[in-house]
């Protein structure tokens, strides 16, 4: 059967050329060699990153909770120390432990 | 351990110690949170009335404007991210202005408001409330210039001190807050209605940016809400955009797009629809609705002609929304 990949006729020609790479991978099972299996484990890492990522995109959506931002608490300190910031407390917050 | 959280503003920041919520300026230190700006403004300064702005509240008037850094949105095309997209410890600038000092000054400059404003004011929100009620006892006006993201109870609070209100109302598109400004719409849609409700004057702004806003369906969609929900004689302000921040690669908005969104707003019934950061246009001019007689010409901020009698049309005797004296 895999002769018909010396026919003239291009169609059945690469329908031959199919069925002879099919055939090699099954004549040939392997082990994956070390550089693959490191080349398969960063490509899942990258997947794992880039769902990783989506997952937290859309929880930030749906939760509706703002996050915070780490500031230099010694330049704020320095600041309320000389009298350019304040210590003022705010209104309308609570300790997150109430909330549990 | 400590950490705090801050019922502000719909963002609901979750602080823990030694950070500060999304505005940079709410700090939370040792478990309790402080407003770290309060009297503690980064720009002071008077200007016109129609620099907000306002057309249809106390025209021609200086205002006292005061603001301090932060803010709670993070508007890629912000014209003031120098003030607004930094925390209070950054700034070069600072006065020591509290509450009784900004009134005094008010006062003596002889501005009939204060306004508060150039950043987002509700990220200091107790040195608003606290001016404001000050101000009430000496006489004056307060004006809240915002973006209006904030929670109902602390906006209702506020509003008892608060007597006009420049809202900008990004875009009718919840998407483009998202994407541009890290809101959301609905609260600010919600502000609006709280505004109202509450008797504050009501002027809204939108800045039209190219290819990202202004979409004349949706331009159409925002009046017919400004007209349902608020009133057609709610001042609608389409402000021109120029180049600015992280939006530098997107022209100014062309003159045709203002006329045209402009066109759609009087078309689905708003009454008084303005063009701005357009100097010398007619659209900066009030007309009366009913008969179109020329009621306040504006050049950029300046008043030229004021026709209105006792807050009415000199010919037909209409009385034009506002808050005239």
């Amino acid at each position: 059967m895999w002769s018909t990949a010396t026919s003239r006729d291009p169609g059945s020609w690469h329908l031959g050329r199919r069925l002879v790479l099919l055939g090699s991978m099954r004549a040939t099972p392997r082990r994956l060699r070390a550089s693959e299996w490191r080349l398969l484990g960063l490509a899942a890492a990258n997947a794992a990153c880039i769902v990783g990522f989506l997952v937290a995109q859309l929880g930030a959506d749906t939760d509706g909770r703002g996050g915070y931002r780490r500031i230099d608490v010694e330049a704020v300190q320095e600041k309320i120390r000389s009298g350019d910031l304040v210590r003022h407390e705010a209104l309308w917050y609570h300790p997150e432990e109430s909330e549990e | 351990m400590g950490r705090v959280i801050c019922d502000l503003c719909p963002k609901s920041c979750s602080i823990p110690e030694g950070a500060a919520g999304d505005c940079r300026v709410r700090v939370n230190l040792e478990g309790r949170l402080w407003a770290t700006t309060h009297g503690r403004p980064s720009a002071v300064h008077i200007d016109p009335m129609e620099k907000k702005p306002l057309f249809h509240f106390l025209p021609g008037t200086a205002i006292f404007s005061i603001a301090t850094a932060g803010c709670n949105l993070h508007c890629r095309n912000c014209q003031n991210w120098q003030l607004s997209q930094r925390g209070g410890e950054e700034m070069e600038m600072v006065y020591r202005a509290p509450p009784e000092a900004v009134v005094d000054m008010a006062v003596g400059r002889g501005c009939r408001s204060i306004a508060y404003t150039y950043t987002e004011p509700l990220v200091f929100y107790e040195y608003v409330l606290d001016t404001a009620t000050l101000a009430r006892e000496r006489g004056l006006r307060n004006v809240l210039v915002t973006a209006g993201y904030v929670n109902r109870e602390p906006l209702e609070q506020l509003c008892r001190v608060i007597d006009a209100t420049n809202t900008d109302l990004k875009a009718f598109d919840d998407r483009f807050y998202r994407e541009n400004c890290g809101a959301s719409l609905r609260p600010v849609l919600d502000g609006l209605l709280t505004c109202k409700r509450l008797g504050v004057w009501v002027e809204i702004t939108n800045l039209v940016v190219p290819t990202l806003n202004d979409d004349m369906p949706m331009i159409r969609r925002m009046a017919r809400w400004i007209r349902d929900e608020l009133g057609p004689d709610t001042p609608l302000h389409f402000s021109r955009f120029h180049p600015d921040f992280k939006l530098q690669n997107l022209p100014p908005t062309p003159v045709a797009t203002m006329e045209r969104a402009r066109a759609e707003a009087l078309d689905v019934g708003l009454l008084h629809v303005y063009m701005g950061n357009l100097f010398g246009h007619e659209a900066e001019s009030t007309r009366c609705p009913r008969d179109g007689t020329l009621l306040i010409r504006r050049t950029g901020y300046r008043i030229v002609e004021n026709n209105l009698v006792g807050g009415q049309c000199p010919e037909c005797g209409r009385a034009v929304a506002g808050v005239w004296e």
